[in-house]
């Protein structure tokens, strides 16, 4: 990390390790709501995307998040036209929007939303919107108030301490918003998804799992099948993999779990946890964009293979002898 | 004749369930795996989607 990241490391460790200015609040005691505040809270994910869609800007965001080994920041210059977000550089990379449709799981089915004015972040004046589960702070943003984009967003864990911060510091927006069409232009994931109507036999997707997640599809991925889920405000892929997992040659500098009393792996990335676990015959790995615990719960319900009949069994074995005489071509 | 090739035949069948691995060996590829969640995105704010994006994945192979 340069001197420089070091040095807006230390300016910002401070807020981004405290509480939250706001108490923890409840549903039951929303502050005042002003208009402005009250239209971020409608659905603010959604809001934001709409803006990204009708207003071009460049900014410079600046990632937080902490792991096991403390906390990291870095930051990136992003510009934003003809709808689509992309992080500049030399090579342009689209991160927005994705290659799946956005779900259509109504956020208020499992989180309560409060609106309250909020302060200046960018310079800009914002409004702060409360995610709370259960009466928890799940995360807090600031929500542009003249654009709707959301300025900062904080994720926070059981104990409500910061886990992930990304704040836009810089905000240029351009003099006419873009048309909202999508452009062409360079795009870091350019190949459809492969959707899958029907799933093997042998694995099983529920529709629904542990802490208010709906399946919203299922996609080939290599070897992998990848069910995607979602709460409302955090996706959830599990991919699965029939087989034995082979837990030492697993990345290291993970840390072990339990998921459901089976042995897990976990590892903290920049944008959420994954959890790498084995229940009868399926290796899953679960990456998520919500806090461990949420993650961990959801991964709890996932079910094991169904037992291949013997059939199935025997043309297995037979597979397993050819390619073991031919060498595995 | 046919039932003692039939027997032979299930004692293959019983001996290669046996000795043959029931599961293959799989090592997730979790870097990439947490890009191909990345780049799924339906429900991420335009803003918060850089986070994945800007860092790459250090999970060592």
């Amino acid at each position: 990390m340069t001197a420089a990241c070091l040095a807006v490391a230390a300016l910002l460790a401070l807020p981004a390790t405290a509480q939250p200015a706001t108490a923890q609040p409840t549903a039951a005691q929303p502050a005042a709501a002003q208009p402005a505040a009250a239209q971020a809270a409608d659905n603010p994910i959604e809001r934001a995307g709409q803006a990204a869609r009708t207003h071009a800007f460049t900014a410079h965001v600046d990632v937080r998040w902490v792991d096991a080994a403390g906390e990291h920041a870095v930051g990136v210059d992003v510009q934003s036209g003809s709808g689509q977000v992309q992080v500049a550089g030399p090579e342009l990379a689209r991160v927005w929007p994705g290659t799946l449709a956005a779900p259509d799981v109504p956020l208020a089915d499992k989180y309560q939303v409060v609106a309250q004015p909020g302060g200046y972040v960018a310079g800009r004046p914002t409004s702060a919107v409360l995610v709370l589960e259960a009466g928890r702070l799940v995360e807090q943003l600031a929500i542009d108030d003249e654009t709707g984009l959301i300025l900062r967003r904080e994720s926070f864990d059981a104990n409500g301490a910061v886990v992930r911060r990304i704040e836009v510091e810089q905000l240029l927006l351009a003099s006419a918003p873009t048309a909202g069409s999508t452009a062409a232009g360079p795009r870091r994931a350019s190949v459809k998804p492969d959707v899958m109507s029907t799933l093997p036999p042998s694995f099983r997707a529920p529709a629904t799992l542990e802490g208010g997640y709906r399946r919203l599809g299922a996609y080939r991925q290599g070897s992998a099948i990848q069910l995607v889920y979602s709460d409302g405000l955090h996706g959830l892929s599990v991919f699965a993999q029939s087989g034995q997992l082979m837990r030492d040659r697993l990345p290291s500098g993970g840390d072990r779990v339990s998921v459901g009393g089976r042995p897990g792996n976990h590892y903290r990335w920049p944008g959420g946890d994954v959890v790498t676990w084995q229940n009868k015959g399926v290796v899953y790995t679960a990456v998520g964009d919500a806090s461990l615990g949420d993650v961990l719960a959801a991964a709890a319900s996932l079910p094991g293979a169904r037992p291949l009949p013997f059939a199935g069994r025997l043309r297995h074995a037979c597979r397993s002898v050819v390619e073991t005489l031919t060498g595995g071509s | 004749l046919a039932a003692v090739a039939a027997a032979a035949a299930a004692v293959a069948a019983v001996v290669l369930l046996q000795v043959t691995p029931q599961q293959d060996p799989v090592t997730p590829k979790v870097g990439q795996l947490v890009q191909t969640h990345a780049a799924s995105g339906g429900n991420t704010d335009p803003v918060g989607q850089v986070s994945p994006v800007a860092v790459p994945v250090s999970f060592r192979p």
